[in-house]
């Protein structure tokens, strides 16, 4: 019990320190909960009233396996999760101690956000979006064991959830207070049972929300390349931002044009063409289909950075600005 | 070459949509092969050639867009910048001012606006381009009226 509790309050600190980096993807997943809640209380109602285990002041649990989960949980390791909780609050800040304090056992809903307990007490299943289908499946069969009758449910509950998950809203209006405690709640469970699938998805969400609104598909690519080169695209895509007439496909073989592409700029009269019809272009005549003026000697080495040897991220962006004025 | 099969395939996805808002031209693939096109241009308004229907046959070399495509008429027409007898066309950018960025549809209207605007300097049916040369625009005019009517207008009767 005593290394039990060394251990547990270990994982609670690392869990305190990765919950503040991951605060704006939790205000997401509040949201996404809402939501969820929303779909729960349509469907599943009946269902939770009668399995909940919660004490009676407490609104119906609308989770099938959560109240399961609940109830199945030994004594000895609710107190420790308790004593963890205080422990975590503490530490991370008072940004949600009000209504939380007050509270017999942390396991009582808040009325304020019934969709994060949904979301917390239960380690696996609900608590979603960390989940992989895997993950569910095998949580599946562990239950099986125990009670066949909602195994069914549970099952069109998982899919339903896992259905919901890829559209994360970017916006988060719900006020951090609202989201915080269930979420530490969220952490922990998890924290003590998967802790590595819960980090490697919260790195991930962290990433997409930083990137999200620039040019997220193209990031993988980029990293690839040297620091110049990257600093050279960078240069290259905030100048193509005052371009008003970039086309989205190439005037050569109609294909899309891809970020790398529309960011290339080979010739000073501004016509752009994908990477791969220059280089065709190259081999056959070298002159620009926009002004049919040859393109290496004319366009001053950019042709240079077609080449992958990028004279400078000045020279460049000085070229885009100079097309975006023509 | 699959590049210039795909550049045709969307070519003919663009003439389809763009049918309507350009009536003077119609382009037609051939039904087996895509590299063989025919178009069917109407002569410009206020020329000899108001009126006529003309059809073109287009070649499209493997390497296109990088090359041009081969076009003559297949229709007779009086022109200095077209040969009499086999249809070709004297057109810079069917030749060294061709450009990858032009299309079949942007190639037929180069056609229409040579046809309005005729260059003797550089003839290939000699009597039309000496005709303009000399000054004799009536006598150009005149025969290449004649012609249109005979070879690009539906008979008569």
């Amino acid at each position: 019990m005593g290394s039990d509790d060394g251990s547990h309050a270990a994982m609670s600190r690392d869990i305190g320190r990765r919950k503040r980096t991951n605060r704006s993807a939790k205000l997401k997943q509040c949201k996404l909960d809402a939501r969820r809640e929303q779909w729960l209380s349509q469907v599943k109602s009946k269902d939770c009233v009668v399995r909940s285990r919660t004490p009676s002041d407490s609104p119906p649990l609308p989770h099938p396996t959560l109240s399961k989960e609940l109830g199945r949980r030994p004594k000895e390791e609710e107190e420790e999760e308790e004593e963890e909780h205080r422990d975590e609050v503490g530490r991370d800040g008072s940004s949600f101690h009000g209504s939380e304090e007050g509270s017999p056992t942390h396991r009582s809903p808040l009325p304020g956000c019934p969709n994060n307990r949904i979301s917390s007490g239960s380690s696996f299943g609900s608590s979603s979006r960390s989940i992989s289908d895997a993950e569910v499946e095998e949580d599946d069969s562990e239950e099986k064991g125990e009670d066949k009758g909602e195994v069914e449910d549970w099952e069109a509950f998982a899919d339903a959830l896992s259905a919901d998950q890829p559209n994360p809203n970017p916006v988060a209006t719900i006020p951090e207070s609202t989201a915080a405690p269930g979420n530490t709640i969220t952490d922990r469970g998890e924290g003590l049972e998967k802790p590595d699938a819960k980090q490697a998805v919260h790195r991930a969400w962290r990433q997409d929300d930083a990137f999200r609104p620039r040019s997220l598909p193209n990031l993988s690519k980029q990293r690839s390349f040297p620091a110049s080169m990257e600093r050279h695209y960078a240069a290259a895509g905030w100048a193509q931002h005052g371009i008003l007439s970039t086309p989205s496909s190439c005037p050569i073989c109609y294909e899309d044009l891809d970020p790398t592409d529309s960011s290339f700029l080979p010739c000073n009269c501004g016509f752009r063409l994908c990477l791969f019809c220059h280089k065709r272009i190259l081999e056959v005549d070298g002159r620009c289909p926009g002004c049919r003026k040859h393109y290496a000697p004319v366009a001053g080495g950019e042709v240079g950075t077609a080449r992958g040897m990028p004279p400078s991220a000045l020279r460049l962006s000085r070229s885009c600005s100079m097309s975006s004025r023509a | 070459m699959q590049a210039s099969r795909a550049r045709l395939f969307k070519e003919y996805k663009e003439v389809h949509k763009e049918k309507a808002v350009d009536p003077d031209i119609q382009l037609v693939c051939d039904d087996s092969n895509i590299y063989k096109w025919t178009a069917l241009i109407k002569g410009p308004s206020e020329t000899p050639y108001e009126g006529g229907v003309f059809q073109l046959a287009f070649s499209i070399p493997e390497q296109y867009p990088l090359l041009p495509p081969q076009v003559r008429f297949l229709t007779k027409i009086f022109h200095p910048n077209v040969h009499f007898k086999t249809g070709e066309i004297c057109l810079d950018i069917l030749k060294n001012a061709w450009s990858p960025a032009w299309t079949l549809q942007s190639v037929c209207r180069a056609i229409i606006a040579l046809m309005a605007h005729p260059e003797p300097d550089s003839p290939l049916n000699c009597d039309s381009g000496n005709l303009l040369r000399s000054g004799d625009v009536r006598g150009y005019r005149s025969m290449a009226r004649m012609y249109t009517r005979l070879a690009a207008m539906p008979k008569k009767g």
